[in-house]
């Protein structure tokens, strides 16, 4: 029964209002046409919000489109073979040819000795810090690097850049007895080497004609341990580090003729080379996946924006409603006024109703059109140091959804008070005294207002990456909410019942706390609000930081010395003894021994076998 | 309602009968009205004269629909606002009553012309601007039909409330101390102006005021008193 009396009303007031459509355009535009006086929270809380949502909506689907068009350069070809421990073999290599241009690269890590310093004997420095600093001995001062050998084709797509400007063929050519290599200028820094200077990787000598400006392949490469070091794929042969069981990735990159290289053709080959190839081992990867663990990055990281985005779109919803009231409080005159000539409450709704959309969208779009242009601005003034493609486009899809999200909430946040404006006393008008006027709007707006309260989450759960995340916001972000208007109202009751004070100051301050219209429960919700988002970020933060903190002693040690000569490999269990902490010292001997039990015991077994 | 009774209301623009009306809660509820019963003609000009705090104000406010009694009826133009719903009584209050406040009460966002246009628009007349033009003309406001509240004096404003309130032909209207905040040159122009609008189109007006004089001017004085209508002279006489 209520339902029908319920849906009625509405039917009625929808009624009311088309009837009034007309005349409610007309009079918010004469309204609104004398400036926007009294909205400057309005405007500024929902355009923050909607920046922040679409700014970052915007960003990140740059940032996937421009990985996403990069993808060919990032993983160097259309498709990418990758073979661990083992070059593909004459059949497999035979397959690659046959359906395109293909480079293949090996990297593996390596230390590399600076061969043409000679200085004086001295212990390897010992710091508590991580280091892969050289050791000043001659001959033995070494570092970890992160070795490409490339072939003759490399790269397939995008430009290998030098410093100074060298064709690669020339860079690493062999010469006076040395293979030419270009180094990570980080390299140079650590082994104090400069342009011109020798290193030893294995057994082949290395001249360094260049540094590395620009490697168009990194982002798809795995996590660097050292700096690069690149040279060709004959020297690395010549090094003697390619052995039965080194850890040598070796890639081999295909490019499909232009003709036949659709995305459709690309995974044909991958499917073929599945096919004809099951027990190769390769992983193959095209250019839509060149790297997704960044592409999932890049989307997590936005998602978590786009919910902080979204609470302060709410946090901004509680001073929507407090401008929507305070309006809705100075024109209490005019909309008596209105009623004492003809305008029912669905009029007055509908007039205020139109203005706050008007409004609400004229503050949407200043958010959107800021957001839209984020990832312009910021390819503009840092797309040189930024480490991602970004390929900055108008995203329609990021905008409408923006727009949604703070069309919504305006409204939302706005329909209470609009629906108390419904039941405004004319009395005033005729005297000072304004009696009997209701607090709670009429079912029907408390009705629209939980139906886009449950549109807007509905939105929120359903356009985020992971629903449970976005579905834990929101319960919280309505938990908090309902405690703070809980809170508001113990603290005006408890304002009530405070004893009479003599001070009138304080009696006055006491009275403003808990009378009728008190600012009370908004102040408690915006300021409330505002600081759960700030600690509940500081919290997710510390939460982080602690676990890493935590789970680091059992997993990994606190120091890596990767660099240690096989020399030296006893001095630091003697230099931490020397300073006492037993158990200190004891942990790291054994993160000692865990490495020189790996790949740098047997580089340091061949260093002294040679 | 009664055979004479009901003849007596087919005559009559207003009939307020046995209507209390109490505001406020608890101890601080006070009882406004007490029994009133009134009738007033068709094209009568009829003045509520009392002190303050006698209930004028809130007799006009149940006249106009704009309170409603606890008890009693109320026929306005043959209509009996009580059974009207919330948005008819606004429609109905749109079409037939004319109200005119003391303190004007023009809506500052809009030009005299618009503002006189208001009634006639909420009514869905469909030439409001038209007939708002000709109504601010009677008043003598033509030449400041573009002008905005603030940029008109007291009495210039209290014309276009004037030329609103009759804008709509209302069949009643009802003016709550018109010249309280005027002075008394221009109070008089304004009371001429009400007078002559109320002749000329044979409305009845209804009009709370303080000043005797003026209540003389009316063709009925109506005496209240605590929220009674008093029964004997002068509580109710008729001006010759």
């Amino acid at each position: 029964m209520s339902v029908t009396l319920n849906s009625r009303a509405t039917l009625s007031t929808l009624r009311a209002a088309g009837r009034s459509g007309g005349f409610a355009g007309r009079f918010a535009w004469r309204d609104l046409r004398g400036g926007l006086r009294g909205f400057g929270v309005f405007i500024a809380c929902i355009a923050l919000g909607v920046l922040a949502i679409a700014g970052v909506g915007s960003v990140a689907a740059s940032l996937t489109d421009g990985i996403g068009k990069a993808g060919r350069v990032i993983l160097g070809g259309d498709l990418a073979f990758t073979l661990i421990q083992r070059e593909a073999d004459d059949t497999e290599r035979a397959f690659l040819d046959a359906h395109g241009a293909v480079s293949a690269a090996a990297s593996l890590r390596a230390m590399a000795r600076p061969v043409a310093r000679v200085a004086p004997a001295a212990s390897p420095p010992l710091s508590s810090a991580p280091t892969n600093r050289p050791t000043e001995a001659p001959g033995t001062a070494a570092t970890l690097v992160e070795v490409k050998a490339v072939d003759d084709r490399y790269p397939l797509f995008g430009a290998f850049a030098s410093d100074p400007p060298l064709p690669l063929a020339a860079l690493l050519a062999q010469k006076d007895g040395a293979f030419g290599a270009a180094a990570d200028p980080l390299l140079l820094t650590r082994l104090g080497l400069k342009i011109g200077d020798r290193i030893k990787v294995g057994d082949a000598e290395f001249e360094l004609r260049a540094t590395v400006a620009g490697e168009p392949d990194k982002l798809a490469g795995a996590i660097s341990l050292g700096p690069r070091l690149l040279i060709g794929v004959a020297a690395l042969r010549a090094s003697g580090l390619l052995q039965p069981g080194s850890l040598v990735r070796w890639q081999y990159r295909l490019r499909l003729p232009e003709p036949r290289s659709s995305d459709g053709a690309v995974t044909a080959v991958e499917k073929q080379a599945q096919a004809e190839f099951p027990e190769a081992g390769w992983e193959i990867r095209s250019r839509s996946k060149a790297s997704p663990q960044l592409e999932r990055n890049v989307e997590r990281f936005s998602q978590y924006l786009s919910l902080v985005g979204l609470a302060t779109l709410l946090i901004g919803g509680v001073g929507v409603a407090n401008a929507v009231a305070s309006h809705l409080a100075r024109n209490r005159d005019t909309i008596a006024t209105l009623k004492a000539l003809g305008a029912g409450g669905g009029n007055i709704f509908a007039i205020y109703c139109t203005e706050i959309i008007t409004v609400g969208l004229f503050a949407t779009l200043i958010g959107a059109v800021l957001g839209a242009a984020l990832p312009f601005a910021i390819a503009y003034f840092f797309g040189a140091i930024l480490p991602l493609p970004v390929e900055p486009t108008f995203q329609p899809g990021v905008l409408a959804l923006s727009i949604a999200y703070g069309v919504l909430t305006a409204l939302a946040f706005s329909l209470w008070p609009l629906g108390r404006a419904h039941d405004v006393s004319v009395s005033m008008l005729f005297r000072d005294q304004v009696a009997g006027e209701r607090s709670w709007p009429r079912a029907r707006y408390i009705g629209a207002s939980a139906a886009i309260v449950a549109i807007l989450a509905a939105l929120a759960v359903f356009t985020t990456y992971d629903r449970r995340i976005a579905a834990f916001f929101l319960a919280a972000a309505a938990a908090v909410f309902v405690l703070l208007r809980l809170a508001a109202a113990l603290v005006m009751a408890m304002a009530r019942r405070a004893p009479r004070q003599n001070s009138t100051v304080l009696r006055l301050a006491i009275a403003n706390i808990h009378r009728v219209g008190a600012l009370t429960p908004s102040v408690m919700l915006s300021l409330g609000l505002g600081l759960a988002i700030l600690v509940t970020i500081a919290e997710i933060e510390g939460n982080l930081h602690r676990e890493f903190a935590a789970a680091l002693p059992d997993k990994a040690p606190s120091f890596f010395f990767l660099d240690i000569p096989a020399a030296h490999a006893r001095r630091p269990r003697h230099y931490f003894c020397a300073r006492g902490a037993s158990r200190f010292a004891h942990r790291r001997r054994r993160v000692v021994e865990r490495f020189l039990c790996g790949r740098a015991a047997r580089l340091a077994r061949k260093q002294d076998r040679a | 309602m009664n055979d004479i009774s009901a003849r007596l209301l087919a005559g009559a623009a207003v009939s307020i009968d046995g209507v209390n009306l109490s505001l406020g809660r608890g101890a601080a509820r006070v009882h406004i009205l007490k029994d009133i019963g009134l009738h007033i003609g068709r094209g009568e000009a009829v003045a509520l004269l009392g002190p303050s705090g006698s209930g004028k104000s809130t007799l006009l406010m149940v006249m106009t629909g704009l309170e409603r009694p606890d008890s009693g009826s109320v026929l306005v133009a043959g209509q009996n606002l009580l059974t009207l719903d919330e948005d008819r009584l606004a429609r109905f209050r749109g079409r037939n009553i004319g109200i005119v406040f003391q303190a004007f009460h023009l809506i500052p966002t809009m030009t005299a012309l618009e503002n006189v246009a208001v009634p006639l628009e909420l009514a869905g007349i469909g030439n409001a601007m038209a007939i708002a033009e000709r109504e601010l003309a009677a008043v003598g406001l033509a030449q400041r039909a573009w002008h905005y509240p603030a940029e008109l004096s007291g009495g210039e404003q209290q014309r276009v409330a004037l030329a609103r309130a009759l804008a709509p032909d209302p069949a009643i209207v009802v003016a709550d101390e018109p010249t309280g905040n005027l002075d008394e040159k221009t109070g008089s122009e304004i009371i001429e102006l009400l007078f002559r609008g109320q002749a000329g189109r044979g409305t009845t007006l209804v009009l709370v005021t303080h000043d005797a004089a003026l209540a003389a001017r009316c063709d009925r004085v109506v005496h209240m008193r605590s929220g009674h209508i008093e029964a004997r002279a002068p509580a109710e006489s008729r001006v010759e």
